[in-house]
Parts: C-alpha cells; sequence; structure tokens
C-alpha cells in the first residue's frame, strides 16, 4: 500500500531530455495507467520509480519518504517485465520463492504463500516445471505471481501483456483488474496500447515526448481531450479531424471547408466569436460515434445537424461496421450499425451530434 | 526448394548433392585423417612394439610391455604426480581468477577495452618470451626481482631462493607463470559469457530484493555454468599438456620435481630415440585426457542446458 508522489522529475540521457518536469501523484490503492507512444518516456518513467534508472533532477516520493537514493532492492516494489525476465535456471516454484528467500523468510512461510499465490493465479501443476519451459501465457502468469507473492508496496507493470497474443491479452487484461480489485494494492502500468489503458485504468496519464499530455478518469480524457495530440491518441478507430474557415453569419456560426457547411449557435461557442473576427481557422473533431444516419431518428438525441457523405469502403467487424466516407476532400471514419446495409459508392446522409463536437486550436493544438 | 527439386529429379539430384558435400568437406577431411588419425594409429600400433630409431635390434611386437615399463619408470610417475597437481591447482585458480577478471572488465567504464587487452596480451606472447621474463623475476639471488620484492616487503629478512631450481619451489613458479599466461584466454571466454547474461535478469533480481552478492550467487554463477564448465575442461586439458614452460625453463628438474607426462614423452621419442616408449606414453596421456573429459561431462551433465 502506497502513496507514489514524483515532483518535477527530469531524465536526461546525453543531450537528450527524454523526461521534463515530470508531475503526477498517485494516491494509494489506485490503478494508474501510464500511455504514450512508443518512445514518449513511459518506461523511463517506471524505471525510474523502481529505482533502476537515476534521475537527472527532480524527487520521487512514496508514502512520503524521498527515495531518489534508495537502491531497487530496498524500494518495496514489484516490477513485472515486458519479457517477463523470469530466471531461466529456476523452476517456477524458485522464480516466485525468489524474492521472499531474499528476504530471508523461513521456508515453510514461504512455501505457504507461493502455493497460495499460485492457486490464485492457476499455477499450482507448473510449480515443478523449469520456468523456460513455459508458454508465452504461462510465463506472464509466473511473473505476475512473482510480483503479487511478494506483497509489495507498489506494482509497476512495463507493457505486460504485449508479447501475448491478442485472445490472452484480453484474458489477462481481466485478470489483472481483478487482481487490482481483490489486492486493493496501488499500480502503476505502462503501456503504447490506449484500449488497454482505457479499460484498465482508474486514472490515465497520457504522455507525448516526456511531456504529460492529459491526466484524468478515462472516460474523462476520452470525452474531453485537452489537445489534438489526446484526442487522436486515445479511441479507436481515431477521432477525425476537419480543420476549416470561421464564418459568423448573425447569430450563429458557421465552420466551412469546401461544400461542407456546419452551422452552430454562437452562444453555445463562445470561444468561436474570437476565431470569425480574426479570421482563423479552427480544427473540428468528430469521433466515429458523433454520426446518426439520416431516417433513422433517435429521439434521445437532439440538437442534430444533417451533411450528406459519399462512402468509400466498408470494415463490417461483426458488432458494427465501420464506413471510410469522404467528406470535403478528407476521409471519415463512421461508426454504423451491424446490419446497415450500405456499399462502397453509396450516399449517406448523416446527422452529426452537435455536443459531441470537439473543437481545437490548430496553432496550440489546444481544446477550446 | 531444394527439397522439392530434389524429389522431383528423383535419386540423381540428391546423389549430387551428396558428392558436392563429401567433395567440399574433402579436403578438412583429408587433413584431419593425415594429420590426426594416421599419427595416432600409427602411436598405438608403435606403443605395442619395440621400435628404436638407433638400436640395431630388429623391431618386434611385444604386446603391453611398453605399458608396464612406463608405469614402472620413475621418471614418468612422477610426471602424473606433478600433472595431477598442477591441474589440480590450476583448474580452480585459474578459472577463479578468470571470472574475477572478466567480472572486472564487464563494467561500462571509459578505456575498459585497454584493460582488456593488457590481460588478454599474455596469451599472444609466445611462451619463449614469457619464460625468458619469469627467468629474471625469479632469479636467484638478492638481486632477482621476486627475491629482492620479498627481501623489500620482510624489511631484510627474506632468504633469496633461487625458485626454478628448488625442488619445493620450481613447481609452484611453474604454476604461477602459466596462470598469468594462460588466463586471458579463459577470461575472454568468460567475458562473452557474462555479456550474453540478460541485463533485465539483474534488474529482475535488484527488484526482488537482491543485493549484488546475491545477484552474483542466484544470477551470475547459474547463468554461466556452462562456460564456466567448458572453461574448467579447456584449462584441464591444457594442463595435462603442460610442455613448453618446463622445457624452456627447468627441463623437468631438479630432481623431477618439474616433469610432465608431455615432457617425458618428448624426451622418450626425441632424446633417446624410443619411439616406441614415447608412443605408449601419448596413447596414455591420450587416455587420461579422455576420461577426465568424460568424468567432467558426466559430473556435469544433470542440469546441463542445452540451448
Amino acid at each position: 500500500m502506497a502513496e507514489l508522489i514524483l515532483d518535477k522529475v527530469s531524465k536526461i540521457f546525453g543531450n537528450n531530455r527524454v523526461i521534463s518536469d515530470f508531475n503526477l501523484k498517485v494516491a494509494d490503492g489506485e490503478f494508474v495507467v501510464l500511455v504514450g507512444p512508443s518512445g514518449c518516456g513511459k518506461s523511463t518513467i517506471l524505471r525510474m520509480i523502481a529505482g533502476l534508472e537515476p534521475l537527472s533532477a527532480g524527487e520521487i516520493y512514496i508514502n512520503g519518504e524521498l527515495v531518489n537514493d534508495v537502491p531497487p532492492k530496498d524500494r518495496d516494489i514489484a516490477m513485472v517485465f515486458q519479457n517477463y525476465s523470469l530466471y531461466p535456471h529456476m523452476t517456477v516454484f524458485d522464480n516466485m520463492a525468489f524474492s521472499l528467500k531474499m528476504r530471508k523468510i523461513n521456508r515453510p512461510q514461504i512455501a505457504e504463500r507461493v502455493h497460495r499465490t499460485a492457486e490464485t493465479l492457476g499455477l499450482t501443476d507448473l510449480l515443478a516445471s523449469p520456468s523456460r519451459a513455459l508458454s508465452g501465457g504461462q510465463q506472464q502468469r509466473v511473473a505476475l505471481g512473482r510480483a503479487i507473492v511478494r506483497d509489495p508496496q507498489l506494482f509497476l507493470f512495463d507493457e505486460p501483456l504485449s508479447n501475448l497474443d491478442a485472445g490472452l491479452r484480453l484474458d489477462m487484461r481481466a485478470e489483472l483488474i481483478r487482481l487490482h480489485k481483490s489486492l486493493a494494492a496501488t499500480m502503476i502500468y505502462v503501456t503504447h496500447d490506449q484500449t488497454e489503458a482505457m479499460s484498465m485504468s482508474d486514472r490515465l496519464v497520457v504522455i507525448k515526448d516526456g511531456l504529460i499530455m492529459q491526466i484524468g478518469r478515462p472516460l474523462e480524457i476520452y470525452n474531453k481531450p485537452a489537445n489534438l495530440f489526446v484526442a487522436g491518441f486515445i479511441g479507436s478507430p481515431p477521432m477525425n479531424f476537419i480543420s476549416c474557415e470561421v464564418i459568423r453569419q448573425g447569430q450563429d456560426i458557421q465552420l466551412c471547408r469546401d461544400d461542407f457547411r456546419l452551422t452552430l449557435k454562437a452562444a453555445d461557442f463562445p470561444a468561436l466569436g474570437s476565431y470569425a473576427d480574426r479570421n482563423r481557422q479552427v480544427i473540428i473533431g468528430l469521433r466515429p460515434e458523433d454520426f446518426i444516419v439520416a431516417g433513422k431518428p433517435d429521439s434521445e438525441v437532439d440538437n442534430l445537424q444533417k451533411i450528406d457523405v459519399v462512402v468509400e469502403y466498408t470494415e463490417p467487424l461483426g458488432s458494427e461496421i465501420l464506413a471510410t466516407c469522404q467528406l470535403a476532400g478528407l476521409p471519415m471514419t463512421i461508426r454504423l450499425a451491424p446490419d446497415y446495409r450500405v456499399i462502397p459508392g453509396q450516399e449517406l446522409a448523416l446527422l452529426i451530434k452537435i455536443d459531441a463536437i470537439k473543437l481545437f486550436d490548430p496553432q496550440t493544438g489546444g481544446a477550446l | 526448394m531444394k527439397s522439392s527439386r530434389a524429389k522431383s529429379f528423383g535419386g540423381n539430384e540428391k546423389r549430387l548433392e551428396q558428392l558436392t558435400a563429401w567433395l567440399m568437406a574433402g579436403p578438412a577431411i583429408f587433413g584431419l585423417l593425415v594429420f590426426i588419425g594416421l599419427p595416432f594409429c600409427l602411436a598405438v600400433i608403435f606403443s605395442l612394439t619395440t621400435l628404436k630409431l638407433d638400436s640395431p635390434l630388429p623391431v618386434e611386437f611385444c604386446g603391453f610391455e611398453q605399458f608396464y615399463r612406463v608405469f614402472a619408470d620413475q621418471g614418468f610417475r612422477q610426471a602424473l604426480v606433478n600433472n595431477t597437481i598442477f591441474a589440480a591447482v590450476i583448474v580452480p585458480l585459474q578459472t577463479t581468477a578468470a571470472l574475477a577478471l572478466a567480472l572486472l572488465l564487464n563494467r561500462p567504464l571509459r578505456g575498459m577495452i585497454i584493460f582488456r587487452t593488457i590481460f588478454f596480451m599474455p596469451v599472444i606472447f609466445p611462451m619463449a618470451l614469457i619464460a625468458i621474463v619469469f627467468e629474471l623475476i625469479f632469479a636467484p639471488g638478492p638481486n632477482g626481482l621476486l627475491n629482492s620484492f620479498l627481501l623489500f616487503l620482510s624489511n631484510g629478512y627474506w632468504q633469496p631462493l633461487d625458485f626454478l631450481h628448488n625442488p619445493h619451489t620450481a613447481l609452484a613458479a611453474i604454476i604461477t607463470l602459466s596462470i598469468w599466461q594462460g588466463v586471458g584466454f579463459q577470461m575472454i571466454i568468460m567475458l562473452a559469457g557474462l555479456q550474453a547474461i540478460p541485463a533485465a535478469l539483474y534488474e529482475a533480481a535488484a527488484m526482488d530484493g537482491a543485493d549484488r552478492w546475491q545477484r552474483f550467487v542466484h544470477i551470475t554463477l547459474p547463468q554461466m555454468r556452462n562456460t564456466i564448465i567448458f572453461v574448467a575442461l579447456v584449462t584441464t586439458i591444457l594442463a595435462f599438456r603442460l610442455f613448453d614452460q618446463v622445457w624452456i625453463l627447468t627441463q623437468g628438474g631438479p630432481n623431477r620435481a618439474t616433469t610432465t607426462v608431455m615432457f617425458e614423452t618428448v624426451r622418450a621419442i626425441f632424446k633417446r630415440q624410443d619411439v616406441a616408449r614415447g608412443a605408449a606414453m601419448s596413447v596414455l596421456f591420450f587416455m587420461i585426457v579422455l576420461t577426465v573429459t568424460i568424468l567432467q561431462r558426466w559430473l556435469a551433465k544433470e542440469k546441463r542446458e542445452i540451448d
């Protein structure tokens, strides 16, 4: 159980500033996911928390204690590595018992704890096998067991599921969520997979180039992305962006691009006024589910606006159909109901959910 | 692609491939047969005869007579004892030293390549050169390098020794110089082994609460197991082949204190022209090395990793 604070943490490799002034506070029992594209520095942050990488500047506190100079072995942190890093010359039992042996816990107690953990993870039958004889999924489980058996203050996960195949990944994801619930432990999890990040976390930290782009609850980030990067990175398929001219028309504001016209009430979007006055563009962000096919009235949604698009191609996924359409010369992905009949080349009348629209400044990338 | 073609053309293609393989391997096989196979067979045959180059007597088949004589020979027995002592001291000492050096030289330090080169250099020096250097170090009298150093350390109380010609110190002197000369080779192999250990294992162990020493015991040693076995094996074989140092520095003396199986063998053949006796010795030498090797492999077999 631990509270973790990162205060202005920075990391410089040579001339390369990888992490700049990283601030984060993780509450006791929280599941925080650090997500970002590869090379954004998220693993480096994790390794600094673990103590495997020294800080160039800043401070890390665990339970109020400054740990900058505490070696990894004394931090009481368990880490699950991307390639699992099991001890290949040891059996599953010995792998799980290792940390307990290092702490000079007596043998019967070690055996008891290892067996108990193995049972919760379904590893009992594998305890005697050499760890290098295991499949990827089994190794992953053992790595997890090795972390859990210690009952550490803090769990760190460095992309633990990325080496597993898709089915196994879903299983392990569910298992991790269940584990977090039952252990009520503080967990920090690094991934580049935004679906994983969304589905597992209490809180999400979106990182780009070593800088925090946004911190928040998953739905908060999904619904109110702070900037273009977060908007484009979180959500699959990604958000559609249309950069438009902003024109004032009496009480209304019109967003235009070629023959695409979107009319908004100036009162609902006060920020747009100054863009119209200064003749600046904005970027509209629309998620694939922010459209309704016209003619399929949806009584629960009001404030809709109709546009026409041409379907380019479709991807039927069973549970839904993704249709890529042409709108003002830009490809747009929209989500359709699985039973909807649509063919490439077909014209489609769509209603845009005006309340779902996100607007961004093209220069700063920030949300309006 | 190859195999499917072989099928469609029937056996012809396959036979052609086999022929090519034999042609390619031919020169090497020829060399092995002529320079290793044939001499070994000849040695076995000679060892069962009375062949002596300068003898006027006709060569006769004499069964295992040569082997009995060799075993009865004080010099050969002493050589066996010396070789055993030499191996028993050198294998653990040199293997440990090589591992220690490799650990020291496996740090990411500026100029490490220079240190590695320095420690490896004795391996490429010819033994004759090393022998001369050590002859100076071990020189008798108070002016010998080692003697004067010991005199300095003991504040004048040290009694200068003639290390190479004192029966109590001669073998130790040979052992010292052999370790100095050979350790670099084992060190390089150990270094390669160390570098093959994934860094993540050390990180995982550190996270699991292992300190430096525990990481060495629980990660480095088990991961180095095969390398250490290999090094020990090679060192054992090399130890039984001990010859150059002895030939140059002590000629087996004083009083057979440094004689070795190889030394006795060479002396029997080239000094006394007693080919049959030398052949018997080399056959025995071969048997000894083979036995030690099999024994070591068998002892190290359990848990052996095959990858």
